[in-house]
């Protein structure tokens, strides 16, 4: 085949593909996220926990919505947020032994709500690392809402806030590295 | 080229081949070797989800497991079955397959009064695989012959607007144009592409 023929197959080609869909800027960071920290996600499964009498409401395991405006508002001893729903944590891999519990607040017409993350069992992150608990919604871009490490004791609470507009579907725990990339992996919406 | 092992080697990653940045990532865990993957082929593999699975946030997942499969699965890569472009297509398209298997209804609709006028699952694969290995080769060429490339065919621009898009005398555009053909001409050969 002729070199002219060829160069002129190679441009009919690129005009039969057409551009590829360029990738979104955050995807470069979140796949590299999702590839080199392989195996340490700390919990990919929130379930809904039981409210003790009304346990009877047994939502789908793995969908959470902070929407749910039916949710009951339940006081607890001892402090002082008025928990409007709560998720349970469990940790998988090498932290299988972790739990975590967040409660979220009902938000009074506020725009943020409180929210409180109790964790146990989880040793603290390796390699000057910290965790960061993270929220998506369907595909939306993930949010982290808080960074935090444990003690030696693998105890901590930590009071904290987030949108009271904020809904989700899915929730996780990253071990995430002090010398990652420069660029910011997510943002609050 | 080799990869050392028991001392410090310092690697080129713009110069490494596909081959050796896949051996790389699967020796050495080398996370600059996976960055540079990821650079050239974040493109293609995204054209090839989106083509298959079409959503752009479900995209975004599958694309994200399908770099994960990179990294946890380059050890199985063999030089000797075939390219390494090769490879991560097979990889994105299975990441793909794996998406669309996950969300296929298990209720069986009827069968259409008319016969489907679109491409058969052959022709939809070979269309995929060409357009990946295009867009993975022209995202391999020197940013310089790239930018007129893409203007030119995936823009549909003259030379002489291209010439004017980028300030640069026309005779530049049509050298860069050549020599970027040449390039991708011989690259698709060595893919198979082109025969």
């Amino acid at each position: 085949m002729s070199d002219e023929r060829h160069i002129s197959e190679i441009e009919d080609l690129l005009r039969e593909v057409g551009a590829p869909p360029t990738p979104p800027e955050h995807l470069h960071a979140v796949a590299r996220e999702a590839a080199l920290s392989g195996g340490e996600v700390i919990a990919l499964a929130p379930r809904v926990r039981p409210r003790g009498r009304v346990g009877r409401l047994a939502l789908a395991a793995a969908v959470l919505t902070a929407s749910a405006a039916a949710a009951l508002v339940i006081g607890v001893g001892g402090n002082a947020i008025q928990i409007q729903r709560t998720i349970h944590m469990q940790g998988v891999g090498s932290a299988s032994a972790a739990t975590a519990q967040v409660d979220f607040a009902s938000s009074g017409g506020h725009p943020v709500r409180e929210m409180v993350l109790h964790v146990d069992g989880l040793p603290p992150a390796p390699n000057n690392g910290y965790y960061e608990l993270w929220m998506q919604h369907g595909n939306g871009d993930p949010i982290g809402l808080l960074a935090f490490d444990t003690p030696q004791s693998g105890h901590v609470v930590i009071h904290s806030s987030m949108p009271s507009g904020l809904s989700w579907t899915k929730c996780w725990v990253t071990v995430e590295r002090p010398n990652g990339t420069d660029v910011p992996v997510m943002q609050l919406a | 080229m080799g990869v050392a092992t028991g001392t410090l080697v310092a690697v080129d990653m713009s110069a490494a081949s596909d081959e050796d940045l896949l051996e790389l990532v699967a020796r050495r865990r080398d996370a600059d070797a996976f960055e540079a993957l990821y650079s050239r082929y974040s493109r293609a593999v995204y054209g090839v989800v989106r083509r298959v699975v079409g959503d752009r946030g479900r995209s975004e997942d599958v694309v994200q497991e399908a770099f994960a499969s990179v990294w946890r699965a380059a050890a199985s890569y063999r030089r000797e079955r075939g390219t390494a472009a090769a490879w991560l297509f097979a990889i994105s398209r299975n990441a793909a397959a794996d998406a669309l298997r996950a969300r296929v209804p298990a209720v069986l609709a009827d069968p259409p009064d008319q016969p489907d006028t679109a491409p058969g699952p052959g022709e939809s694969a070979a269309a995929t695989l060409e357009a990946f290995t295009v867009h993975a080769a022209v995202d391999a060429l020197p940013e310089r012959e790239r930018e007129v490339i893409e203007l030119a065919y995936f823009e549909g621009l003259s030379q002489s607007e291209v010439a004017e898009r980028l300030s640069l005398p026309l005779g530049t555009v049509k050298t860069r144009t050549r020599s970027g053909l040449s390039r991708l001409a011989d690259r698709l050969a060595d893919q198979r592409v082109m025969l």
